[in-house]
């Protein structure tokens, strides 16, 4: 067995600490994020290593359970964005001619979008909280992957042995499945991961805005509550305040993207030969 | 391309909270003089340097329609607009009631007509002589659109207005009306008829004219996606030219900073403040002055529509559920008053200390749910968390109260404009919002809570019927005896706290925290300017820079 890359090592390791600590968060969590556990802006003590926010919750209890937020959000939307694309992709690049046509512009009129002004429109009118979050988030970035998975679909479908299949009788579902899927299964994945980096970007970037459920525990609405607060930088607050959510954002973000890095070079060897 | 594009906004969100470190001001350090600060007197002359403030900027940011007599939403809209029109008299830091348009006024032995002696060669920004024709025009033009303009106003008491001469008019109201200057005089802008009477949808006109006053300052230009208000000095003003000769609301992401940065001159806060944040102001070249609380923040009960609400004591039961101690504690960090059952707050000179309380206890707000035969059916909770930050934080309170008091309570949170258009029109079944103007006439509980009110506004109550209520709050418009009015006027505040119609949360205590060196005459004006803003930005002290009177500081 290869070893396995640094980037890819790196991603994993992040990966799986983040999703430890979003499921372990009621056992590691010293409080409830929602219990009013301290005075409010209490400094880093014994009792709330990270201090307390402007309300009196612990803030690194608001941390860990934050973790779950964003994995749910990139797990979802990366797993929603991935469905759809493969769906329209694939049936792009199998079926060809006039469907693989309407398909392919459409998701041309997709990406030529404006995508941040629609978010903004689609939670407005969807509400906002989570789920809508995630379904705009999926309803939105699924073209990417969808062209993606088309080329590679097409160039499967006049291999050999799916052309054997299909002389043979294969319906569709049988050969897609059967056939194709597995063929194309580390491009799936490398379109999972990218759009869960995506996503939990985008839906720190919609906290912050105030455009995610304003009581939910995200560490997109732990930086907007902190940078609410008069004269934040004007004391060191904001250092176990802001600094700790933006640097797991960052941190996720970045695994994700390593993560993706690493899977497109075992998918694509010749961008390693580019890269030595 | 997205992905990138959103891993270098937190990058940059990263860089920017890392350099702060840097940029972080030690605690010692002077500040330098802010850039917009004018009156370094030059060379010594013989005569004395004349003084003013070139430019005074201050946090804005937020939209509050446009400033026409009719396009601006809430207190801090009409304050944007006050600066372009003027009223027939207008209030300063003593809290009394000043000359503005008007110079002189008396009311006849029936309290039924008042006669407005009018200010002499004012001009329209446009040039045009301002007259008692305007002003007759003003009262008429309102009449006849009556769900636009400053709803404060109360142009139904108003019977007719007559021109005496170009500069005399007489007001005949329909009854003695205690509250007239404060309510009518002090609040309605006057607009220019030559303008106004080819207008027909006075609230959607946005042409240049829809912005000519007679006031301090002319419009320079305002922009709603930036929340941007410009205005500059008007040389031909009736006082003088004006002493802050610029006003400019810009947007400010950390305004504790750009105040120390010299970035703007001034900020307000209303509750949420704590010596921590004070502390780097309580040193030259920077004041702090500090008012009661006169904005409040509010449970409104819908009870037009089909609720447990209905029931008194499941209101009752919502009251006794909320910990109002722990919302001034950790809303406002202490600074504020805790939510009064009578509505008006302690600052309020007609204020009741002795109504129905309702101290936090769940396991009686349960009793009580019992009593009702409460269901458990959820009761929606319309409330806005983008436009009042701290409404989130009252909400999380709120739940960990009703939860334990069984009370199921489904948020449905809005923007500014949807929440406020829900509270005119009825439409939900509780409501959080905030608003201010407590602290003056006692009227505005009549306004507010009279089942026939004709007040179109976010602060009306819904379906609320108490004829003992009614009959007092009519017959206090009229009682020019303050005694008397004050008794109805306690009265109407223990009805109000058995019937509770509506739940005061709390009130928040106002801080103006700035930099004396730019501009050093902020006031909190008592009760509040054009009918009860509470804002501490009265357009009086930036005209003449004192705190009281009408001679301009030169």
């Amino acid at each position: 067995m290869r070893r396995l890359p640094a980037e890819m090592a790196f991603g994993l390791g992040i990966l799986a600490l983040f999703g430890a600590v979003a499921l372990l968060a009621p056992v590691v969590a010293p409080y409830d994020p929602h219990a009013f556990s301290g005075q409010p802006l209490e400094r880093p003590s014994r009792a709330h290593p990270l201090g307390t926010n402007d309300v009196g919750h612990d803030i690194l209890s608001e941390l860990l359970y934050g973790a779950r937020v964003s994995l749910t959000v990139a797990l979802a939307a990366g797993a929603g964005t991935v469905l759809l694309g493969t769906l329209v992709g694939g049936a792009a690049g199998y079926a060809g001619g006039w469907v693989d046509r309407v398909l392919m512009r459409l998701v041309d009129g997709m990406m030529s979008l404006p995508r941040l002004p629609l978010i903004i429109l689609l939670i407005a009118f969807l509400g906002a909280g989570l789920p809508q979050t995630i379904l705009v988030i999926a309803l939105l970035f699924w073209p990417t992957t969808a062209r993606v998975i088309r080329a590679q679909v097409q160039s499967v479908r006049t291999r050999g042995y799916v052309r054997m299949a299909r002389l043979f009788g294969g319906g569709p579902a049988y050969v897609f499945l059967r056939h194709i899927l597995p063929a194309i299964g580390t491009l799936v994945a490398h379109g999972l991961v990218v759009s869960a980096g995506t996503a939990v970007a985008i839906e720190a970037g919609l906290a912050f805005l105030g455009l995610g459920d304003p009581t939910a525990k995200s560490w997109g609405l732990m930086v907007r509550f902190a940078l609410n607060l008069p004269g934040l930088f004007l004391t060191d607050r904001w250092l176990w305040w802001a600094l700790p959510p933006a640097l797991c954002i960052t941190l996720l973000v970045l695994a994700l993207t390593f993560l993706g890095i690493g899977l497109e070079r075992r998918l694509n060897p010749r961008l390693n030969r580019r890269w030595q | 391309m997205s992905l990138k594009r959103w891993f270098s906004l937190f990058i940059l969100l990263a860089v920017m909270l890392t350099a702060c470190q840097g940029a972080q001001p030690p605690p010692t350090a002077t500040v330098p003089p802010p850039a917009t600060v004018a009156p370094t007197p030059v060379p010594p002359s013989p005569t004395p340097t004349p003084v003013f403030v070139e430019v005074l900027r201050v946090p804005g940011g937020g939209y509050w329609g446009h400033p026409s007599p009719f396009g601006f939403n809430r207190g801090p809209g009409y304050m944007r607009a006050s600066l372009i029109f003027d009223t027939l008299a207008w209030r300063d830091a003593s809290g009394q009631t000043i000359p503005w348009l008007a110079t002189d006024w008396t009311v006849s032995a029936d309290q039924k007509t008042w006669t407005f002696t009018l200010r002499e060669g004012v001009k329209w920004h446009d040039g045009r002589p301002f007259t008692a024709d305007d002003v007759v025009f003003t009262f008429e033009y309102g009449q006849a659109h009556p769900d636009v303009g400053w709803f404060m106003v109360q142009l139904g008491e108003v019977e007719k207005v007559e021109k005496l001469s170009d500069h005399q008019v007489a007001i005949h109201l329909k009854r003695p009306f205690a509250p007239f200057l404060q309510t009518v005089a002090e609040a309605l802008f006057i607009i220019p008829k030559h303008i106004w009477e080819k207008v027909e949808d006075p609230r959607a006109y946005t042409e240049p004219d829809a912005f000519i006053g007679t006031s301090a300052y002319r419009l320079v230009e305002y922009s709603q996606e930036e929340g941007t208000y410009l205005y500059e000095a008007n040389p031909d003003f009736f006082l003088g030219t004006p002493y802050v000769r610029r006003i400019e609301f810009v947007p400010v992401s950390d305004e504790a900073m750009a105040l120390l940065n010299g970035d703007i001159a001034a900020f307000d806060k209303f509750g949420g403040v704590n010596e921590e944040m004070l502390a780097p102001f309580r040193k030259e070249p920077f004041q702090i002055k500090q008012a009661p609380g006169e904005w409040g923040m509010f449970l409104y009960f819908n009870l037009e529509k089909d609720t447990p609400l209905k029931d008194v004591r499941v209101r009752r039961a919502v009251a006794h559920a909320v910990d109002r101690q722990a919302l001034l504690d950790r809303v406002l960090l202490g600074f504020g008053d805790k939510g009064h059952p009578g509505f008006l707050p302690p600052a309020n000179p007609y204020h009741n200390p002795d109504v129905a309380d309702y101290p936090y206890d769940p396991e009686k707000a349960k009793a009580l749910l019992a009593e009702a035969g409460y269901d458990g059916t959820p009761i929606q909770l319309a409330y806005s968390p983008d436009w009042i930050m701290a409404s989130t934080r009252v909400l999380e309170i709120l739940k960990a109260g009703f939860e334990a008091a069984g009370l199921k309570i489904e948020p449905v949170p809005m923007d500014q404009a949807t929440i406020d258009e829900a509270a005119k029109q009825g439409n939900y079944e509780m409501l959080l919002t905030g608003f201010g103007g407590l602290g003056g006439d006692p009227d505005q509980l009549r306004r507010m809570f009279h089942s026939q009110s004709k007040m179109v506004g976010f602060s009306r109550a819904r379906g609320y019927q108490n004829p003992e209520f009614d009959q007092l709050a009519e017959a206090q418009v009229s009682m020019l005896d303050p005694a008397e009015r004050r008794k109805a006027v306690n009265r109407m505040q223990e009805l109000l706290a058995e019937d509770l119609p509506v739940f005061p949360l709390y009130y928040t205590a106002r801080v103006v925290v700035y930099n004396a060196e730019v501009f050093d005459n902020w006031y909190f004006t008592p009760g509040g300017f054009g009918g009860g803003v509470p804002m501490p930005y009265n357009k009086h002290q930036f005209i003449v820079g004192r705190p009281e009177g009408l001679e301009i500081r030169k």
